[in-house]
């Protein structure tokens, strides 16, 4: 066990640092310990993360969604914007379309409840969940926002503004792919 | 021997600090310069009605707080004084003040990008790699900056076991389903080039796919070897260059703050030594 310890540079660093620097030394283990928890409940508190990142599995369905921004008969991508510019406004449409499937409530504020039941009768639950998760308010205001964020940064007088959501079925050898299903929605 | 190692390294880390802040912000510099150019300061992301805070306590308690709306209503002023305290860190290398404003104004900004692009990235590399540079004794510097290696090798080993343990190792799979959307994207547009067609490619074969997200699974799990030795550094920088253009090249995925960590691993530092003279 000692061999290992004076091995492992790990070990040689935490013992350095108790020797010299007690008070980083107990930061470290918080830290340590935060970080423990934080990945044993599966929950979050930034800066500490879990780093799962795309290891959930995704079924092999072979089937591609797509959105796609309209402003009156362009792509938003013809709009000359940065690639994360573009990618941030679907990634808030794409909240926005969880919200409207889940009827204006956030995702997020089910999925806390279902995991843990008793919170709901927690005291000042209510309240708290009205600011910390997004509320119908936010839902509602969204469309106009969004209307106003496009014209903004496209700096065009465009009349209306759509999505036209597609769902492709992928072939392989030779790669092609198959219209399933498209819907659009008018902002 | 780790404990000559450990001792060659310190020495590498605590004589370069003042050189180390100055590379340091300089690249931070730039990547805020980046940020303002790809329209992604606060001030320029437009502030959604839908704001993401997920199940995360952190952003919990700056909703709860009202500390978004504060941020938010001075913006513009908030990302001038994150970019005016980058350049004194830069430039001022004796005094620790503007370190410290660029290090709470930097978590600020974190917070509120991932809300406000509605997504909770991991870029944690700027933010991580600020926090030793706040101290001004250069032996509480060094461990910090250690520490930020130690993190660093945490996080991508620690991505490699979510994935062995999820059994993803094995799913044949999840690589594919990953390019697949990239491949439509490409089938919707006429623009075709060479990386189209390393995309084709990819979809059309499953199982190269699934050989190259064996390789990466490797290449993040090989960064535990960074707990038990500095003399593997080199392998481990090679690894995270590699690690870090396939999957820009392959999933799109930009994860640019995390390169900071690379100052921390000893090439790096072994450079950086050799430059010491310009200071």
């Amino acid at each position: 066990m000692r061999a290992f310890g004076k091995k492992n540079l790990l070990l040689l660093f935490l013992k350095e640092v108790r020797q010299k620097d007690k008070n980083l030394f107990y930061f470290i283990v918080c830290a340590f310990l935060l970080q423990l928890l934080v990945t044993f409940t599966k929950l979050e508190a930034t800066p500490f993360l879990l780093y799962g990142m795309y290891s959930e599995k995704i079924s092999s369905l072979s089937i591609v969604s797509n959105n796609q921004l309209y402003l009156d008969q362009n792509k938003i991508e013809d709009f000359k914007l940065s690639e994360r510019q573009i990618e941030i406004l679907y990634t808030n449409i794409e909240n926005y379309l969880a919200m409207k499937a889940n009827g204006g409530i956030d995702p997020f504020k089910i999925q806390i409840e279902k995991k843990l039941p008793f919170i709901k009768s927690a005291p000042l639950y209510n309240e708290i969940a009205k600011v910390i998760f997004n509320n119908a308010e936010d839902y509602r205001q969204f469309p106009q926002w969004l209307k106003k964020r496009c014209f903004t940064i496209a700096h065009s007088k465009v009349k209306t503004l759509m999505l036209v959501q597609t769902k492709y079925k992928i072939n392989l050898l030779p790669l092609t792919k198959k219209t399933l299903d498209s819907a659009s929605i008018r902002f | 021997m780790p404990a000559s190692d450990f001792s060659n390294y310190k020495a590498l880390a605590y004589n370069n600090k003042r050189l180390l802040q100055r590379i340091f912000f300089s690249l931070a510099f730039i990547s805020l310069c980046l940020n303002y150019n790809y329209h992604l300061l606060l001030h320029q992301i437009g502030n959604t009605p839908l704001k993401d805070s997920e199940i995360d306590v952190t952003y919990w308690i700056f909703k709860a707080a009202h500390l978004t709306q504060f941020i938010l209503t001075f913006s513009l002023l908030f990302d001038i004084v994150l970019g005016i305290s980058c350049i004194l860190s830069l430039v001022l290398v004796n005094q620790t003040l503007s370190c410290k404003i660029f290090f709470v104004l930097h978590f600020c900004y974190f917070i509120l990008y991932n809300m406000l692009a509605g997504h909770h990235y991991v870029n944690v590399g700027l933010l991580f790699m600020s926090f030793p540079f706040i101290f001004s004794s250069s032996t509480r510097f060094t461990y910090c900056f250690t520490l930020c290696r130690f993190a660093f090798c945490f996080i991508l080993f620690s991505a490699a076991c979510w994935k062995i343990a999820r059994g993803d190792l094995f799913y044949v799979h999840q690589f594919h389903q990953l390019v697949l959307p990239k491949a439509s994207a490409y089938l919707s547009s006429s623009h075709n080039s060479f990386l189209s067609e390393i995309i084709f490619f990819l979809a059309n074969h499953v199982y190269i796919c699934h050989m190259i997200w064996i390789l990466l699974i490797v290449l993040e799990f090989c960064f535990v070897l960074g707990f038990f030795s500095f003399q593997y550094d080199k392998l481990l920088l090679i690894n995270y260059l590699l690690f870090f253009v396939g999957g820009y090249l392959a999933i799109s995925l930009y994860n640019m703050e995390n390169l900071f960590f690379l100052l921390t691993l000893l090439p790096s530092l072994q450079l950086i030594n050799h430059f010491k003279s310009f200071d």
